[in-house]
């Protein structure tokens, strides 16, 4: 039997950096299922007016089923979901969340793991560490910061990962150079990015300018649907409108109106909620369709993408 | 009966000229017997500092001098690799085994169209086999040469072809 939603309690909330909450999980009716390192919960908040639904890391060891924790960025210039769980959540409050994914697995045959961190991208390594350890494997995390705003867990993991660790404060000037990360490696190094998008396009060009293979790259970048113009989608076979606002994502409003699209990550990047359009010139955002597929103008991952066109025709 | 037939079979290596890449830093070219034209090609379009050539006459000396140089090859080299369609395999597996990425082994098409055929009832890997079906040099059994191809053993399945009345034995055609 598949499980597709979980309730939880929110047993704790602490501040871990200035802009970043780290809440602990309890189960209520059923236990927590261990997950592998690098995977994540999608958390329903429901608000009076919308329902938000975010993928967070979990931060846990990946074998504790006693709890879940995750931790989240207040992101005031976002469509809310953030700001939700930082403003309307409690100890004590009753969310709702999915079994763990992930996207964003270890290569187990690295022969060394370098993990590039970006603020709150911090929060997949967390559950990369216990196993990295465990494996005894070769690894070392570089984590980019602004101490004004992020760098949760940053004195835990000095302290724990020693040597292996590199801390970098933007607010106080430090910078990483990331072309030097590249330097002198040995062959199965394979590198892993979170964080802004910036950081992972800037951490790719590199890679690609010092001859490193593409394959060796890891990254996952939050892609949180962005806003855009409103749209109307057309259901092909039932001759349903669906309005999506210019805050809402197509697969937000598809669910509103109660229409079913399985889906898994909400961030364009998992494939599992594609469509196909009939109709509608596409405005692709996400991270999942070729640049063939998406020239082709036939498949749309409406978590995150949008339409160009006042109508976009679905064939579900 | 002919199975072959029923389902196009996908695990057949496709070749495809080998191209220089670019962003490398170092690239080593691997060779048992003569250079391809798209390798010498390749080979003379990489600046002489960065590019090293190794001769070798069979897959164990192969091993032996990747085993050797193995250290020196940085994460942004590429490896190019001629020879017979086993040896090139074989040469891959070694460097998939020493951290290499499928976009830093390019492989030139093999000159000779013969096989290694592996039998699934001895387990004996048969060598230079031009024609289907083909004596299994392990078990005497006559196989069916499929393109069924393993990457990791750099051979083609072989199955018996007349197990069940060993009178019937299909025509014998040239593999392509």
């Amino acid at each position: 039997m598949s499980v597709d939603s979980i309730a939880v309690t929110v047993a704790a909330i602490v501040q871990v950096a200035p802009a970043i909450r780290e809440f602990t999980l309890l189960p209520i009716d059923q236990p927590l299922l261990p997950f592998s390192p690098g995977s994540h919960v999608v958390v329903s908040m429901i608000d009076e007016h919308k329902v938000f639904k975010n993928a967070y890391s979990l931060i846990s060891h990946p074998w504790d089923t006693t709890s879940y924790r995750i931790a989240i960025r207040r992101q005031d210039i976002s469509r809310g979901g953030s700001l939700f769980m930082h403003e309307n959540v409690a100890v004590g409050d009753t969310l709702n969340i999915t079994p763990p994914a992930n996207m964003f697995a270890p290569q187990w045959f690295a022969k060394k793991h370098v993990l590039i961190a970006g603020g709150v991208g911090i929060t997949p390594f967390m559950s990369y560490l216990p196993e990295l350890k465990r494996r005894e494997a070769d690894f070392e995390l570089h984590y980019l910061y602004r101490s004004q705003l992020t760098g949760a867990y940053k004195d835990e993991l000095a302290k724990t990962l020693g040597a292996r660790y590199r801390g970098y404060d933007s607010d106080t000037g430090e910078r990483c150079d990331i072309a030097a990360l590249f330097a002198q490696r040995m062959l199965g190094t394979h590198f892993y990015i979170c964080g802004p998008e910036s950081l992972v396009k800037c951490v790719k060009d590199l890679a690609a300018e010092s001859g490193v293979p593409a394959s060796a790259i890891h990254y996952e970048a939050f892609s949180a649907p962005q806003p855009g113009t409103p749209f109307d989608i057309v259901i092909k076979s039932t001759g349903q409108v669906i309005a999506v606002d210019a805050q809402q994502s197509m697969l937000e409003a598809l669910e509103a109106a109660e229409v079913a699209v399985a889906n898994l990550c909400r961030g364009g990047v998992c494939g599992q909620c594609a469509c196909r359009v009939d109709q509608g010139e596409i405005d692709h955002r996400d991270s999942f369709l070729s640049k063939a597929e998406k020239k082709a103008g036939a498949t749309v991952m409406p978590c995150v993408s949008r339409a160009i066109s006042k109508q976009l025709v679905i064939d579900i | 009966m002919q199975p072959d037939t029923f389902f196009e079979v996908k695990s057949r290596p496709v070749y495809q000229p080998i191209k220089k890449r670019n962003p490398s830093l170092q690239h080593v070219f691997i060779v048992a017997g003569e250079m391809p034209e798209d390798m010498a090609t390749t080979y003379r379009h990489c600046d002489n500092t960065k590019r090293t050539l190794i001769l070798v006459s069979d897959s164990e000396k192969a091993k032996k001098t990747i085993a050797e140089k193995a250290s020196l090859l940085s994460l942004s080299a590429t490896v190019y690799v001629a020879g017979d369609e086993s040896f090139i395999w074989f040469v891959s597996e070694l460097l998939t085994a020493k951290g290499m990425l499928p976009e830093q082994i390019k492989l030139c098409a093999p000159v000779e169209q013969y096989r290694t055929v592996y039998c699934c009832h001895c387990y004996h890997f048969s060598t230079g086999v031009t024609h289907s079906p083909a004596t299994c040099a392990g078990c005497q059994r006559l196989l069916a040469v499929t393109d069924h191809f393993s990457r990791k053993s750099g051979a083609y399945l072989g199955y018996q072809v007349n197990a069940e009345d060993p009178a019937d034995i299909p025509e014998t055609q040239e593999l392509s």
